[in-house]
């Protein structure tokens, strides 16, 4: 009975160690496999609870043309279709629409990224949580305040790589100033 | 302390003779639980894990990503390591406060990994996932009354953290309702889940105590949700979502009462199934009561939720006095007091009205202080009011 207790107990205990460990290699796993984009990001500063400083952020696409509105106003459900990707990873894309007409031409894109549309050039991929198209790059503290201004003041400063699987998932994996890793 | 204050009380009174002071000082010397002690080691357990939290959220550039990792998994694994050492040794106080370190490590962890990999998920998904990894350990290593209050409000945080998503889960069953008005069910079904998990942690003889402190809490909660639904509910609240709450708070009050039944003694159950069911009848009855909310008769329904809300803290005061808890039983006479005073200001209006209301209410306190002195009284002397 306390040799079964004792067995217990030691799964008890390295059960927050073992699903740590898988977390991390999960999410290097992955990484692995993966079409690197170099997308720039805009936002504000808050602070979040358990992992400090971020920056509230949203995507800045190079669009080909812009998702075109129905007749009620709302841009209709689809998906990212990466086009081209140039020399320093940026990708140029288009709105790929759910319709027939859309999926016609999904056959010529490199990438395709499920998601949806927040307002009328927002695209955030399916995979990354938001409530209102934007979302969070955490950032070190002694920066913070840098890096805030910064993604104000000038425009394009700041871009973060998506490590995209061929299957469209799509994580975040880099955050990038001047073409510079940050924390890495 | 205490005890040498009350020893040297009932010396003086000539209840006890000096022997006796001195074979009870020596008991007492030799099973003295310094409770300050385990507060202090306790508030240093919980210091250290969220200093770790704060450091994991300082989010350092000089430390690469890969060794603030693999830093963290080894802190973890030497934690894990020691506090199995000390449950082998059966070294209580290494065990409770490593356990306690540990609890606060994993949390620390991922939220570590969150940041590394800027994992874009809710801060409830990661609360859930400590709770998921850290209970099982907490449930086999740690019995003291500290290591399950502070779980309790790791469970109560993560529950309230995940507030906006459990609404979207009833939400389907009131289909075409607003967001922001299930606050009263979800307070009520944490204190049914609760005192289910209380009663299962009791069965447990080294997590006696700790049990029987989770169900006292979770009763305490079951009272403050019950409580809280009768004083601020009123129709914008409840018109069209009371049968789907009624229907779940229903079935959670079935499973902690089935609990309550197969986990305790005959005597044991009866006054907790007894306030479980006063419980849910006031609640439900509150909600019945703003669906039929009317607007031009706000005051006759504001006096009728007055009038629950005494009624439901005598049913408490009742019960408290059949179980000989006079602490309850006076904590229940002052609630109604301050209830009844408050119902007397709102049938008033105006400075010399509010004037009149303050002597009038002064008055009624004074009285109920009468009052509620004769039935403690009465209480101690084992009878019941």
């Amino acid at each position: 009975m306390k040799r079964k207790l004792a067995a217990l107990v030691i799964v008890a205990l390295a059960l927050p160690l073992v699903a740590l460990a898988a977390m991390i290699g999960q999410q290097e796993w992955l990484r692995s496999r993966v079409t690197v984009l170099n997308v720039p990001v805009r936002g504000v500063d808050p602070r979040d609870l358990l992992r400090g400083h971020y920056l509230t952020a949203g995507f800045e696409w190079n669009w080909e043309r812009l998702p075109q509105s129905e007749a009620d106003g709302r841009i209709p459900a689809g998906a990212l279709c990466v086009i081209a990707i140039d020399a320093q990873r940026r990708p140029r894309v288009r709105f790929l629409p759910d319709s027939t007409a859309g999926q016609a031409t999904a056959g010529d894109c490199l990438l395709v990224v499920p998601g949806g549309m927040w307002g009328r050039d927002a695209f955030v991929p399916g995979t990354i949580d938001t409530t209102n198209g934007g979302f969070r790059l955490f950032v070190p503290e002694t920066r913070a305040g840098e890096l805030e201004r910064l993604i104000r003041e000038r425009p394009g400063a700041l871009s973060v790589d998506l490590a995209v699987r061929a299957d469209g998932y799509v994580s975040i994996q880099e955050l990038r100033v001047d073409g510079q890793a940050l924390g890495r | 302390m205490i005890a040498e204050y009350y020893l040297k009380r009932w010396r003086d009174a000539g209840l006890v003779d000096d022997s006796a002071v001195a074979r009870i000082g020596a008991w007492e010397a030799q099973h003295r639980r310094p409770i300050w002690l385990w507060a202090l080691s306790g508030m240093g357990a919980l210091a250290i894990g969220l200093g770790v939290l704060a450091v994991v959220a300082a989010n350092w550039e000089e430390i690469p990503a890969g060794a603030k990792l693999a830093g963290d998994l080894l802190l973890t694994g030497l934690c894990a390591v020691f506090v199995f050492v000390a449950w082998r040794r059966d070294q209580a106080w290494p065990r409770e406060i490593g356990a306690l370190l540990l609890f606060g490590l994993v949390i620390g962890g991922i939220a570590l990994i969150g940041q590394v990999y800027q994992l874009q998920s809710e801060p409830w998904q990661a609360l859930v996932t400590w709770l998921a990894l850290s209970t099982p350990f907490l449930a086999l290593v740690a019995f003291t009354r500290m290591v399950g209050a502070l779980w309790l409000s790791a469970v109560v945080l993560t529950w309230f953290s995940a507030y906006d998503s459990l609404e979207r889960l009833i939400m389907p069953l009131a289909s075409g309702f607003a967001t922001g008005h299930f606050f009263h069910l979800l307070l009520y079904l944490l204190a049914c889940l609760m005192i289910v998990v209380a009663v299962v942690r009791r069965r447990w003889p080294p997590a006696e105590d700790q049990g029987e402190l989770l169900l006292k809490l979770a009763l305490a909660g079951l009272v403050g949700a019950v409580s809280t639904t009768v004083a601020v509910i009123d129709s914008r609240l409840a018109s069209a979502v009371a049968p789907v709450e009624i229907w779940l708070g229903a079935v959670a009050t079935l499973l902690a009462a089935a609990a309550l039944w197969l986990g305790s003694g005959a005597l044991q159950r009866r006054p907790a199934i007894a306030l479980l069911g006063a419980s849910f009848v006031v609640w439900a009855a509150s909600l019945l009561l703003a669906r039929a909310w009317n607007a031009e008769g706000k005051a006759m329904f504001e006096a009728i939720f007055g009038l629950l809300f005494i009624a439901y803290w005598s049913a408490i005061g009742w019960l408290a006095a059949r179980g000989g808890q006079r602490v309850l039983f006076g904590l229940a006479f002052t609630v109604i007091g301050l209830r009844l005073l408050i119902l007397y200001f709102e049938a008033i209006g105006g400075l010399t009205a509010t004037g009149l209301g303050l002597i009038g209410g002064g008055v009624l306190c004074l009285a109920l202080t009468w009052v509620g002195w004769r039935l403690t009284r009465r209480l101690a002397h084992g009878a019941v009011p």
